[in-house]
């Protein structure tokens, strides 16, 4: 791992610590001073243990090369120059409703109960961003909670990228160049990311887990790491439930070898225990399953229902994401040509995405509605880990070289 | 050093754009006029102290300064999305309006498009 991936993952799991102090805070009804304390304490821990742990030492140990920092000097600036550009004041229509509105809730000390009254404005929804941005409005004393909300997306929008970038540049410069172009120049990733929506804040954690697993796996500071960050991921959206779920099943040898599945437990029980919360309120669970009016699995029989989400699938890669849908399809014909099947993490992001699309055989909701309003932000989620699971996977050494029988 | 190009450049570019962002004029909202038909009743809803204003929300400048004030959206999305996509209803007060925590919302409102309406009322603190 790169000393620059591990100062973003700082960044990604200071942010996650701090709606999570934050909101246990408001729960335990702590003074504002005290959680701040907690949250200094947490971070200082967090960064000795991460500082010294032998697992994350840099995987390849060559120089620098000065074309690396002109790369960081002129795409950082790129990259927020355009979130600049694309950002509105206030976000788009669910910042406004939903995830801003909850901050704004969440700053006020003694009211911010009420927001579980508002059971027409999604209260249910889990509130790691609102959490943070609510922290930093009464940390600076602010009164709106539009400066906070800019920067946090602004922060999470250059990391995700910079993220891929830093993990792939030494050992092929030229493709983490081009991924980083990608994104640099997808006015598509800019919007979404800049609507102040907690999806980017999601796949930012999500990347992480799945960087940290790729990097080391089966010890117990990558178990620590990665469960980190997927109990990050539950706290942010209710999508990240699933993300996780399916990472478990992924890891699920190396997460109960031994006493790792003690530290998994450990790990998980803060953010389930504020969900648990969180979702206890007047508006219990989650939208998908309370809005159940008839048996789901009746769904499951009309086949209409896969074809107009297979089709809305496909619009969407090859008009918002066709980068996404020129890399899995280069990636899944050179394993066909390389004799190799799939990478165990890309075999993962694609049961991730195949676990959305049963999310919208069952939903409740108008079909045609829920697919507009939602399913390019659910690529949007996974397309970092996306791309960087297929560069990295081209990137390691033999893949090209050795087909899958030849393995012992 | 060198372990904090990164970081530096990070902080100076979200620094120098947050600067600018906040610096982007917000303008005065600007009414659109034709939609209050739609939504029938709804001025008789609200306390006697706010008042209803559309505006056309594709236009930066059109989304007033504070977000406290721009309640409507809540009720109304994203379900049912009964107002054309490029409009807002924002409720302004007429003389001033409670910090938003003091609000909550009792909406009626109905999945049919342009059929829409919603009581908001304010209770007191102890309430």
């Amino acid at each position: 791992m790169q000393k620059e991936s591990r100062q973003i993952l700082f960044i990604a799991a200071g942010l996650g610590m701090t709606g999570l102090v934050y909101f246990m805070s408001l729960m335990l009804h702590l003074p504002f001073v005290m959680a701040i304390a907690i949250l200094a304490c947490c971070l200082f821990v967090f960064g000795r243990w991460f500082d010294k742990a032998g697992a994350f030492q840099p995987l390849e140990a060559r120089d620098t090369k000065w074309y690396h920092y002109v790369v960081i000097a002129a795409v950082i600036p790129i990259l927020g120059y355009h979130s600049y550009l694309i950002a509105k004041p206030h976000g788009d229509w669910d910042a406004w409703a939903i995830w801003n509105f909850a901050a704004k809730y969440l700053s006020d000390k003694d009211e911010w109960q009420r927001l579980h009254l508002n059971i027409y404005g999604h209260s249910n929804y889990p509130l790691c961003l609102p959490s943070v941005i609510a922290f930093f409005n009464r940390l600076f004393l602010l009164h709106d909670i539009k400066p906070v909300a800019f920067v946090v997306s602004l922060v999470v929008t250059i990391c995700v990228p910079m993220l891929i970038y830093f993990e792939l540049y030494r050992r092929q410069i030229l493709l983490a160049v081009v991924i980083l172009l990608c994104f640099a120049f997808d006015a598509g990733y800019f919007i979404r990311a800049m609507s102040q929506y907690a999806d980017t804040l999601l796949s930012l954690f999500f990347l992480a887990s799945i960087l940290v697993s790729k990097r080391k796996t089966g010890d117990k500071n990558s178990v620590l790491l990665y469960s980190i960050f997927l109990a990050f991921c539950i706290w942010t959206k209710d999508e990240g439930m699933l993300l996780a779920l399916v990472f478990i099943v992924f890891h699920s040898r190396e997460i109960l070898k031994k006493n790792n599945w003690l530290v998994f437990l450990a790990v998980m029980l803060l953010p389930v225990v504020a969900i648990i919360y969180q979702k206890s309120g007047p508006t219990l669970g989650s939208d998908i399953i309370t809005g159940q009016k008839n048996n789901p699995f009746i769904y499951l029989t009309q086949w209409a229902r896969y074809d107009t989400i297979w089709l809305s699938l496909m619009k969407n890669l090859t008009e918002q994401f066709v980068h996404l849908k020129i890399a899995i399809v280069a990636y899944l014909i050179l394993c066909l040509i390389s004799l190799r099947i799939p990478g165990k993490h890309f075999l993962l992001l694609l049961t991730c995405m195949l676990g959305y699309f049963m999310v919208y055989i069952i939903t409740p909701f108008n079909l045609e509605w829920h697919l507009i309003t939602s399913q390019d932000r659910l690529i949007h989620q996974l397309l970092p880990s996306f791309l960087f699971v297929i560069g990295d996977d081209l990137c390691a050494k033999g893949f090209f070289s050795s087909p899958f029988w030849s393995k012992k | 050093m060198k372990n904090y190009v990164f970081l530096t450049v990070l902080v100076l570019s979200v620094t120098v754009f947050s600067f600018l962002f906040f610096k982007k004029p917000e303008g005065a909202p600007r009414e659109v006029a034709g939609l209050e038909e739609n939504l029938g009743g709804l001025e008789q809803l609200l306390p006697a102290h706010a008042s209803i204003k559309f505006v056309n929300s594709t236009d930066d400048a059109a989304i007033p300064g504070q977000i406290a004030y721009i309640l409507v959206p809540v009720i109304l999305l994203p379900r049912a999305r009964p107002l054309p996509s490029d409009t807002v209803l924002c409720i302004y007060p007429k003389d001033g309006l409670p910090k938003i925590d003091t609000l909550n919302f009792h909406p009626i409102w109905h999945h049919q498009y342009h059929r829409c309406a919603l009581a908001l009322y304010i209770p007191n603190k102890a309430g």
